[in-house]
């Protein structure tokens, strides 16, 4: 087969939004159309609007061309088959169909083309009163000699039930020879048989209903039909109106036909929007409309739940304070949140959204931060102590005064020396105060023993600071940084750590030590 | 010669006469002429070709009546009540069986398929006959059937003639020259070798009264205009509660996106309304009148449904590359996002905490928004996208719809259970109609409808709500 | 190609169940097809549940009786093999223009390469139903985008067979493909379904008048 075949699986996605078209669709160009669409709605828009751009400059141009009702039809075409949907304020199909219509609709030339009816058709399909737009049509002589007015007229009043009028129609389109006149007979015939097997049900309600509507709106034209009228004005039974009693003049009333035909009194056709712009209210801006519920709605009683939240990223700000202790501290600002206050510095936790450092990796840093060239992000190990070194930020570690770190010598070659592999940070944390070296763990050691004797000593029958001191002594091997802290007074709190900390770190364990006393009984009360 | 009269035809239709070399005609046919003649000729009527116009004898064939049915008073006669069943000899309908292809000739010079068919008696006296036009391009007919039957019209003298040209005109693969054969092939479609049969009956005409059928043909294009005549479609049924006609306001809504697929508009319990204007999402308070721009849509990708949640303090948005965004109305911020849906996510309702996503290849997924990993479950049972999704009040039932047109109802419990936990269905109405969109519980609570209905793009409020 | 009588009886009875299945499915998508597409009006038909949803049957005997005889037919050619291709032309009644064809292709599953172990396990009956309804279902929705049919129309029931087929001389006749005129045939891929033995591919080609 020469065609393409197109699968139904990408139509039938978009079924619904498919307006059938009397004539069918082609279901290729649908198909191509809802691939695009699906790849990229944007570009696909895009697309459209170009094409669109397309039509309109040529209609521009529409009135030096020999045949613009071709742009039209093309362009109401393309519309067709980009928006599926139908009308609707995309596709702008009902203001394209207005403005065709009333472009040509008094040019000759187009009086009986048959595109140009059909425009005028499928505009009907969206007025709500087809049947002005078909008298109009006839007054303006518009497809008078074009069968398919006729049909489809006629159709529509047989649907409306008005079998009288549809029969004239028909009697008037043959009268006049339309075109095709063989298919126009055709319809006729299969009318009148529609009739004959519908002749049980008395249609003569309808037909007089039909003929007071007629009468009522041929008022103004009666004079001009013709001798017809005569014997109007005989008939008067009734005493206290002088009103045309219809029934008895049934022939006599002008008829549906000649009203057709007769083309005074026309009026002009508005665009759809200001013939209903009384029945249908106007689009109102959102801001300031107010309806108000009458009964109150019901709400849950239940409270609010609470919905896990994702992870903040760049919605806090943090706002690092430095107090009058050299303290620094964070306030936070969430919107919808209360600030909150963290007694650290969050920057230097988070330096950015990605990224996350622990308190021991800060201190690391921070003790290499005089080892580390921060100028161009490389890290270049100098075996200079010596403080301080440039640095970009002015985040500092808030340490106290009698606290200092240690930085570890570069002879050492273990992995303790981590510090020489750290990746450059923006904040670099180099430390207010000198700091010392301890310059061998065994050294290092034997301090802690001293320390962890005495509390040793101190502790009796707690399992738990012996287990506890035990994992202590075992684990100063392993580390990398220390800092000795000079003893701390009792009443001061530890501003950096807010939380606590593993218990491997060296440095609280010794300030738990040296606070052995206040810390056993804490740890007690805790057991 | 095709009977299109386009096709310089060195024979002219109205050849009845016509002594030429036997050549299958290339028509199939009408019906009734092959079959008449078939019926007339004593035996030997060379069914393939119903022009052969037999001998002089026959008063049948019209002389120069070009296309007129050939020899149809004859086959009237036979014919029987025109339902076909035409009793042929074995040996023709062995030849019949057959299809022909015109072989040297003439006809080989012209591109012509030349597949002879025995006319299906398909056509009853009142149907036209069926004659299709074979041509390369497989033309519909452009003429009506009476007078297509252009053909070739031969003769024949003698029987040895027509059993000769019989075999000729076999379609035999290596008598005919392969490419003539490949070409009508692939031009009819239908492989060497095949037959196109059809049953000797027509089919039966309807027995019930055509007139109504008629009649609703003839109203049901009006139905379907959408402009259609203000025969009000009013629901007035409810007793309850009188839905309007008309709408109470109408709100501008430029940009708004016309798919029948989206549900972008919601209303909450707290008097404000939720709409989604291509990539953006508003909210109205109703009460007040204000509004407020919420958010956008992540770059590249658009609003496909929006809902409130039932206490109005959450509302869930669900966006074209598959994600869910948890808004809280009161900060007006975004909450969270839930991924995981693999393309649009066009309808969503909720049951308390937990919030239920239909999405476009037709899974639903319930997340619990409350906790980090929210999808708690996951129903699979539409095989297009879920178009309308709503939980009963209760909480009992939860209500789907898909674009293939299946309504399930499922099992409403949802316990905190790992991943790939499959919904109970329970009632699956499978109707022949279009895709399922508003879903309303009416059984035992109150109707909700999810969707509005848009009047191109202006959104109206029913003032059922007052 | 068709397992054959000789084969194992297991085969034999697949064949057979898978035909009338295949079968009865013609019976339901043509009559859907003739209800859809308004060839018969629709007081004719009724509904009956069938493949677990409702389908719509004709209620007109001479109608369902022509249908019969007619699969009757087919159903022998599947049990030989000798069916390929099965099309209901919609026709229109006065000009005989062929306005649709619906095209259901028959082809043969492919036998499990290894025909002496165990049979490929049957393929469940929930499965092909399903399939089946899926068929009906695009059937339906083709509303969206075939030409409104205006005219009276009738059908065809057309056999594409092979050559060596048997065919009861006095029932079947040759016939042309009453073909859609190429320029304006526009064609759309549906739904196929499959059954252990069968596999039926279904297309429609419709008449489009630019």
């Amino acid at each position: 087969m020469a065609t393409r075949t197109v699968d139904m699986a990408s139509i039938e996605q978009q079924k619904e939004n498919i307006t059938p078209m009397p004539g069918g669709r082609l279901a290729s160009k649908l198909a191509a159309n809802f691939n695009c669409a699906s790849k990229s709605v944007s570009q696909f828009k895009q697309q459209q609007q170009l094409q669109r751009e397309q039509f309109e400059s040529k209609l521009s141009e529409v009135e030096e061309l020999d045949d613009p009702l071709e742009v039209y039809v093309d362009y109401i075409k393309w519309t067709h088959d980009n928006f599926p949907q139908g009308s609707n304020s995309e596709s702008g199909l009902l203001a394209l169909l207005e403005r065709c219509t009333s472009c040509f609709r008094d040019v000759l030339y187009y009086k009986n083309d048959p595109r140009y009816l059909k425009v005028w058709l499928e505009y009907s399909n969206y007025s709500d009163s087809p049947r002005e737009i078909f008298v109009y049509l006839a007054k303006k002589e518009i497809g008078n000699q074009l069968a398919l007015y006729y049909e489809e007229f006629a159709q529509y009043l047989e649907s409306a039930g008005k079998i009288n009028d549809a029969r004239q129609v028909y009697e008037i389109g043959i009268e006049l020879n339309a075109r095709p006149f063989l298919r126009l007979e055709k319809s006729y015939k299969k009318f009148e048989e529609r009739m004959m097997l519908r002749n049980n049900a008395p249609d003569s309600n309808t037909s007089s209903s039909i003929r007071d509507v007629l009468s009522v709106k041929k008022g103004s034209n009666s004079d001009s039909i013709g001798n017809e009228n005569d014997g109007l004005s005989s008939s008067r039974k009734r005493q206290k109106l002088q009103v045309f009693n219809d029934e008895e003049y049934e022939q006599k009333l002008p008829s549906f036909k000649e009203a057709l035909l007769d083309t005074l009194g026309l009026k002009d056709l508005g665009t759809i929007k200001a013939r209903i712009k009384e029945n249908v209210l106007s689009p109102k801006p959102w801001k300031g409309e107010i309806i108000k519920q009458k009964t109150e709605s019901s709400r849950p009683n239940s409270s609010k739940f609470e919905v896990y939240k994702d992870q903040p990223e760049s919605q806090e700000n943090y706002e690092i304070i430095e107090d009058s202790d050299n303290l620094a501290y964070t306030i936070i600002h969430q919107p919808g949140k209360n600030t909150e206050k963290v007694s650290l510095n969050m920057k230097l936790v988070y330096p950015s959204p990605e990224e996350e450092y622990c308190f021991e990796e800060i201190l690391a840093m921070s003790r290499r931060f005089d080892k580390l060239h921060i100028k161009n992000e490389n890290i270049i190990p100098n075996e200079n102590f010596s403080y301080p070194v440039e640095r970009n930020q002015t985040y500092t570690i808030p340490l106290k005064d009698d606290t200092f770190t240690i930085p570890l010598k570069d002879d050492l070659q273990d992995d303790e020396n981590e510090s020489v592999k750290f990746k450059t940070k923006e904040n670099d944390k180099s430390p207010n105060s000198p700091t010392i070296t301890m310059y061998s763990k065994m050294a290092a050691n034997e301090v802690y023993s001293m320390f962890n004797d005495a509390a040793n000593n101190l502790t009796t029958d707690d399992e738990f600071d012996a287990k506890s001191e035990q994992e202590n002594t075992t684990n100063y091997d392993g580390f990398v940084t220390e800092t000795i802290r000079f003893p701390l007074k009792d009443n001061q709190e530890e501003p950096q750590r807010s939380k606590e900390v593993s218990n491997k770190d060296i440095e609280f364990r010794r300030r738990e030590c040296e606070k052995l006393t206040f810390h056993r009984a804490s740890i007690k009360c805790i057991n | 010669m095709s009977y299109n009269p386009k096709t310089p035809s060195r024979h002219h239709r109205s050849r009845s006469e016509t002594k030429t070399p036997l050549t299958p005609s290339h028509n199939y046919g009408t019906s009734q002429s092959p079959t008449k003649s078939l019926y007339r000729k004593k035996s030997q009527a060379d069914i393939t070709n119903p022009f052969i116009d037999t001998r002089d004898g026959r008063t049948h064939s019209r002389a120069g009546s070009p296309s007129k049915k050939r020899s149809t008073s004859p086959i009237k006669k036979v014919t029987s009540a025109g339902s076909g069943g035409i009793p042929v000899s074995r040996s023709l309908r062995k030849q019949a069986s057959v299809g022909l292809i015109r072989k040297g000739g003439v006809e080989s010079r012209i591109d012509v398929i030349t597949r002879d068919y025995v006319p299906p008696a398909t056509s009853s006296q009142s149907q036209q006959q069926l004659s299709q036009p074979r041509s390369e391009g497989k033309r519909s007919k452009s003429q009506p059937a009476r007078d297509t039957r252009d053909r070739f019209i031969t003769t024949r003298d003698t029987t040895d003639d027509v059993t000769a040209a019989l075999d000729m005109m076999t379609l035999n693969a290596e008598s005919s020259s392969p490419g003539h054969t490949a070409r009508i092939a692939a031009a009819t479609g239908v492989p060497l070798g095949r037959r196109v049969l059809a049953y000797h009956e027509a089919p039966p005409a309807s027995t019930s009264d055509s007139m109504l059928g008629q009649q609703r043909e003839l109203v049901r294009p009006l139905y379907t205009r959408p402009g259609a005549l203000p025969t009000s479609t009013s629901s007035t049924t409810n007793k309850t509660r009188r839905i309007a006609t008309q709408p109470e306001r109408v709100l501008d809504a430029p940009g708004i996106v016309d798919d029948f697929y989206l549900n972008l508009l919601s209303w909450s319990c707290l008097n404000t309304v939720a709409v989604a204007l291509a990539e953006n999402s508003y909210i109205w308070k109703a009460d007040s009148g204000e509004v407020v721009h919420l958010g956008e849509a992540p770059e590249g990708s658009y609003i496909s449904s929006l809902e409130f949640s039932n206490d109005g303090q959450f509302l869930g948005v669900g966006i074209g590359a598959g994600e869910v965004e948890l808004w809280d109305i009161e900060t007006q911020t975004k909450l969270r996002t839930m991924t995981g849906h693999s393309t649009q996510v066009a309808c969503l309702s909720w049951n308390k905490h937990i919030l239920s996503s239909g999405c476009g290849d037709g899974s639903i997924w319930h997340h619990d928004v409350r906790v980090a990993r929210h999808k708690i479950g996951e129903l699979t049972g539409h095989q297009g996208e879920v178009c309308g999704l709503k939980w009963r009040e209760d909480g009992e039932l939860l209500a789907s719809g898909g674009n293939d047109n299946v309504v399930n109802i499922w099992d409403g419990r949802v316990g905190d259970v790992a991943p790939g936990t499959k919904g109970y269905r329970k009632v699956d109405e499978t109707q022949p109609h279009g895709s399922r969109k508003s879903q309303c519980f009416l059984s035992v609570l109150s109707c909700l409808l999810s969707n509005l209905d848009f009047i191109e793009r202006f959104i109206s409020f029913p003032s059922y709500l007052k | 190609m068709a397992p054959t009588k000789q084969a194992p009886t297991r085969q034999a009875i697949t064949l057979k169940g898978s035909t009338n299945l295949v079968t009865e499915f013609f019976k339901y998508a043509a009559n859907t097809i003739l209800f859809q597409r308004g060839v018969y009006p629709a007081d004719d038909f009724h509904m009956v549940k069938k493949y677990g949803q409702t389908v719509l049957v004709t209620q007109d005997l001479s109608l369902e009786n022509y249908l019969e005889k007619i699969l009757k037919q087919v159903n022998k050619w599947f049990l030989t093999g000798s069916i390929t291709q099965l099309v209901l032309a919609i026709i229109a009644k006065d000009s005989r223009v062929t306005l649709e064809r619906w095209v259901f292709d028959i082809n043969l599953v492919d036998p499990p390469s290894s025909d002496s172990s165990e049979p490929a396990p049957a393929k469940p009956e929930s499965e092909i139903q399903a399939e089946i309804r899926n068929i009906l279902k695009q059937i339906v929705s083709t509303v969206t985008f075939l030409p409104v049919i205006d005219e009276p129309t009738v059908f065809n029931i057309l056999a594409y067979t092979s050559e060596s087929a048997d065919i009861p001389a006095d029932e079947w006749v040759d016939t042309d493909p009453l073909a859609i005129e190429a320029s304006k045939s526009q064609q759309v891929k549906l739904r196929s379904f499959s059954t252990d033995v069968h596999r039926i591919e279904a297309m429609v080609a419709y008449r489009y008048e630019g």
